[in-house]
């Protein structure tokens, strides 16, 4: 079978090319594992296999029926996209039995990633991944422990393509309503000590010769959705000279509950005030976070999160990078209009230096 | 700034009781007057900082020469010959003994755009043909220097030599001495024109890089940029490199005992003498020394600041440790090869980083011309305040000789209390006096003003003069106000926060990061070089400035602080240079901070800590 007809492939098998296959997190995932970086291993469930699920299920035609009911309703009341998206999710996608050549490709992925692992029921992230980027607009499912829960989670993610917000971004746009195929990666869940971001240049002022590091105990999440004021470490891209270190009063992290699920803990009090990484894990932090931009040849987001089962340097784990999504995607005008060097001095000294 | 925030009033800070009428110490024009209504209302609207980057002491009379040089030297180079657009000169007072300058802005867009084009064709004929003219800058400077050094000042005869009658001369030597004084002055003056021939050029080219990279990478530091900018083969490292190879050829000789166990120079030269190899070193030693070791103890600027020569057991001493640390394995060379290859490594990284090929190409356009100015940027103070002031002041000393044995002075050191125009007329008075066979007023006029005049310095020595005063103004268009005394948006507002914190309250002091690294040490606050002796080792060094011929000292430090300098202070390069913690620019620190006070060093941050 070739890749365009697979419900389901692993991460390597995907390379930048291939959005439309299975989505940018999975093929760029794909991509940094070819480019021999450090990420977690998994696999991905293909846009093929949404439209498999939705078609094989029957939610298809029902969601169908519903928004054409509704359009003119939806054109006019954005609230109403509560009430709908609710209704879609709950009541027609989440109820429904997944087919069973899905059930059985999935099966086969799953162990065997067990096996890589060493753990039966190996804990997974269950991570949504758009053919383009809409950061934040799609669910992810972390602790995913076993084969049942893990086609359940997928199938959330599945589900999360009608939450309202990304039916209203649809709407809006004028793009299809009623199908919005995204791919999932499921990927071997990180034990982590510490999480954070990277970006390749400084996300405040766009400045390319820094790199951003934040960082907090235990899991990313708490991070994404601001629990904790990180850690915030700056570094010289090029000297790698760490030039700014603010180290934050980190109360809270989230762990994995004894059920697999997601809790948050209060931090001991020693830890709390102590930088979460190490300067040699910041250095290396650094120096893959450079060699991922210089492979894309664009300023990076990246998600990395620290492995406490793994020993430096194999404990960086890298979870996901894409391009950073404001400064590297501006033109940027140029700061002075060119001259010589004279035309220069001379301008900049008619203007003065502002104090 | 949203709201304008102003220091004292420089007419409204009192004198040190006890020093009343010090005015007279110098010239009439230094002083903040209120009976000149229009200087009056200048005063208090210009921005008045204390430069305490070239003045950490009060000011000796005589001294004051080269802050006249450089009042009108650096001002006509900005204002009357290259034409910089939006600067005119920088302003010159003294208080209490201290230096304060302003910069005096153009503000009429008119009067600065009308400057451009000069300022164009001018500033660029020099940019452009750089080494050319630097080439003739040495050339002229090094023959100023030998005709200083060429001149002889002799006492007067009791009767003139038969040869000024044979030769029909039809002058003597009482009007060569005064001609010979003022030509003295006027050399010095003349060495500090050629001081800014350059410099403010040189300044220019740095300080629009450095505001461009702030423009393209905000957070890059200024240490990186001058890495980038800086040369290799600095002369300021000749004098001490020197030392090195001598340290070197006495192992190579077989001879390092013989220097080692000797306590004093001339012992070694004495032991030295008695074996070929030792002879050998001795002439090494000797052809080593012209001119490096005019190589000055402290900045130059003072007449205290000795040279290597007038203290031949500094460079001595420096021999034998590079021989201890030789002995122990210790490599004594700079690492040249990798300086190079870090500055290599930047300019094509940073280049790299930049996208926007418009922003690339001024990029290389500015850092091009600053690396060509630069050179002369590091180089120039060794020519001068060392090599040329170091011949001066002993001029001025065997001056000085010629009055104590007329009895102006007791001693030749109390020549510095005179002004250069009162010392031009005690000499008219010296030589009116030699001519008429009437006994010369001086004498009984100069010591009791002298002895007034030591104590007030001494007073002076009390005050700590405040980093600014006046009103500070929105933009600072003046290269040296900016790179060579840090003043900034950041340094300013300290200054500002700190007039009302008592300085037992201060906790943190903030200045620039000069030197990478933390570390925590024992202050010791030095005020004048004579102090540099009670450094103990790993004390954290305090001083308003600090001068990179302390070369010794920074082998024992743990940090450096400065209250005044830029990322381009002396300070700051030699710091870097040696791998020191250093903040500089703090503006209080040696005021805020006491000698034996514990405290937090970083050179990352650029704060330092005081820990009770």
């Amino acid at each position: 079978m070739g890749k365009d007809s697979s419900n389901v492939l692993w991460l390597h098998e995907l390379g930048k090319d291939d959005p439309m296959i299975a989505g940018k997190k999975c093929c760029h995932l794909g991509e940094m594992l070819q480019a021999k970086l450090p990420v977690p291993p998994g696999f991905a469930l293909t846009l093929k296999a949404y439209e498999t699920f939705l078609q094989g299920s029957g939610s298809k035609e029902t969601i169908l029926r519903i928004l054409e009911k509704h359009k003119q309703e939806l054109l006019i009341n954005v609230g109403k996209f509560e009430e709908i998206s609710s209704y879609i999710i709950n009541d027609v996608i989440l109820n429904k039995e997944m087919p069973g050549e899905l059930k059985e490709d999935i099966a086969l992925y799953y162990d065997q990633l067990c096996n890589t692992c060493g753990c039966p029921d190996t804990p997974v992230a269950v991570r949504s991944s758009g053919p383009v980027s809409m950061p934040g607009q799609f669910d992810t499912f972390l602790n995913v422990c076993g084969y049942n829960s893990l086609l359940n989670n997928i199938v959330k993610v599945w589900a999360s393509s009608f939450n309202a917000r990304a039916m209203a971004y649809r709407l809006q746009r004028g793009l299809v309503l009623e199908s919005s195929p995204i791919g999932v990666a499921v990927l071997k869940m990180v034990n982590a000590r510490c999480s954070g971001v990277m970006f390749t240049l400084d996300p405040v002022n766009g400045d390319p010769s820094r790199i951003f590091i934040e960082g907090s105990w235990g899991l990313g999440e708490s991070l994404v959705s601001g629990q904790v004021t990180p850690d915030k470490f700056v570094l010289d891209k090029v000297t790698f000279d760490i030039t700014q270190r603010t180290i934050c009063n980190k109360v809270v992290e989230l762990v994995r509950g004894p059920q697999g699920d997601v809790i948050a803990r209060d931090v001991p009090v020693e830890k709390q005030k102590t930088a979460c990484l190490s300067d040699e894990e910041i250095l290396e932090l650094a120096r893959i976070g450079k060699h991922i931009e210089k492979h894309y040849g664009v300023a990076q987001d990246i998600e990395w999160a620290i492995d406490n089962d793994l020993s430096f340097p194999h404990n960086i784990i890298i979870l996901q990078t894409r391009q950073e999504s404001i400064w590297s995607k501006k033109t940027k005008a140029p700061v002075a209009p060119k001259g010589s060097a004279t035309e220069l001095i001379a301008r900049g000294l008619m203007q003065g230096i502002r104090i | 700034m949203s709201e304008k925030r102003g220091f004292s009033s420089p007419h409204e800070v009192p004198a040190v009781p006890g020093t009343e009428g010090w005015e007279r110490m110098y010239p009439y024009y230094y002083t903040f007057t209120t009976e000149d209504k229009d200087m009056e209302e200048h005063e208090n609207k210009s921005f008045w900082y204390y430069d305490g980057l070239h003045y950490p002491e009060p000011m000796y009379p005589f001294d004051l020469i080269w802050d006249e040089a450089w009042y009108m030297a650096l001002s006509q180079n900005n204002s009357r010959i290259f034409s910089i657009p939006a600067s005119m000169g920088i302003d010159h007072r003294i208080l209490n003994g201290y230096l304060y300058i302003a910069p005096v802005g153009i503000e009429d867009p008119g009067v600065i755009e009308q400057r451009v084009a000069d300022f164009m064709k001018r500033a660029g004929y020099y940019y452009q043909n750089w080494d050319e003219l630097y080439a003739k800058w040495k050339d002229k400077v090094t023959a100023l220097i030998k005709t200083v050094e060429g001149m002889e000042i002799k006492d007067l005869p009791q009767l003139e030599d038969e040869a000024v009658v044979f030769e029909g001369k039809g002058m003597s030597s009482g009007f060569e001495l005064v001609r010979k004084y003022n030509e003295l002055i006027n050399y010095g003056l003349e060495a500090w024109q050629y001081h800014f021939e350059f410099l403010n050029l040189g300044y220019a080219a740095y300080v629009i890089l450095a505001d461009f990279c702030k423009k393209v990478f905000p957070g890059m530091d200024d240490r990186t940029l001058s890495k980038m900018v800086g040369g290799v083969d600095v002369i300021l490292f000749k004098p001490d490199e020197n030392l090195r190879e001598l340290a070197k050829l006495a192992l190579k000789l077989g001879v390092q005992d013989t220097i080692k166990g000797s306590a004093k120079l001339d012992d070694a030269l004495n032991a030295l003498g008695g074996s070929e190899n030792g002879r050998e070193w001795v002439k090494a030693f000797e052809d080593a020394q012209y001119p490096w070791f005019y190589m000055s103890t402290g900045t130059g600027w003072y007449h205290n600041h000795w040279t290597w020569y007038d203290r031949m057991e500094i460079p001595f001493g420096n021999i034998k440790n590079y021989i201890d640390m030789l002995e122990k394995g210790e490599s004594i060379d700079r690492p040249v090869e990798q300086v190079r290859a870090t500055k290599d490594k930047l300019v094509k990284e940073y280049t790299e980083l930049l996208t926007n090929e418009d922003d690339k190409a001024t990029f290389q356009q500015l850092l091009g011309v600053a690396q060509t100015c630069f050179p002369y940027v590091e180089d120039h103070c060794f020519y001068i305040e060392h090599w040329f002031h170091g011949v001066f002041w002993n001029k001025i000393r065997e001056l000085g000789q010629i009055f104590v044995n007329h009895g102006f002075f007791n001693d030749v050191e109390e020549i510095w209390y005179l002004n250069r125009f009162e010392l031009q007329q005690a000499l008219y008075d010296l030589v009116t006096s030699w001519a008429t066979g009437v006994k010369p007023r001086g004498p009984s006029y100069w010591q009791a003003e002298i002895d007034w005049r030591k104590d007030v310095i001494e007073k002076f020595r009390q005050f700590s003069p405040p980093p600014a005063l006046g009103v500070t103004p929105e933009t600072v268009t003046e290269p040296f106000t900016i790179m060579l005394w840090g003043v900034t948006t950041s340094s300013v507002e300290q200054w500002l926060d700190a007039s009302g914190v008592s300085p037992e309250d201060m906790t943190e002091l903030k200045g620039f990061p000069a030197s990478s690294g933390a570390i925590e040490g024992i202050a010791r606050v030095i005020r004048s070089p004579e102090q540099l002796n009670e450094l103990q080792d790993g004390e954290i060094l305090v001083a308003s400035t600090t001068s990179p011929s302390w070369t010794p000292v920074f082998n024992k430090i743990g940090a450096a602080i400065t209250d005044v300098g830029g990322i381009m202070s002396h300070a700051a390069i030699v710091c870097r240079e040696y791998g020191l913690p250093a903040v500089v620019g703090t503006g209080l620190a040696s005021t805020v901070i006491k000698t034996g006070q514990k405290l937090r060093v970083d050179g990352d941050k650029g704060t330092v800590t005081l820990i009770k």
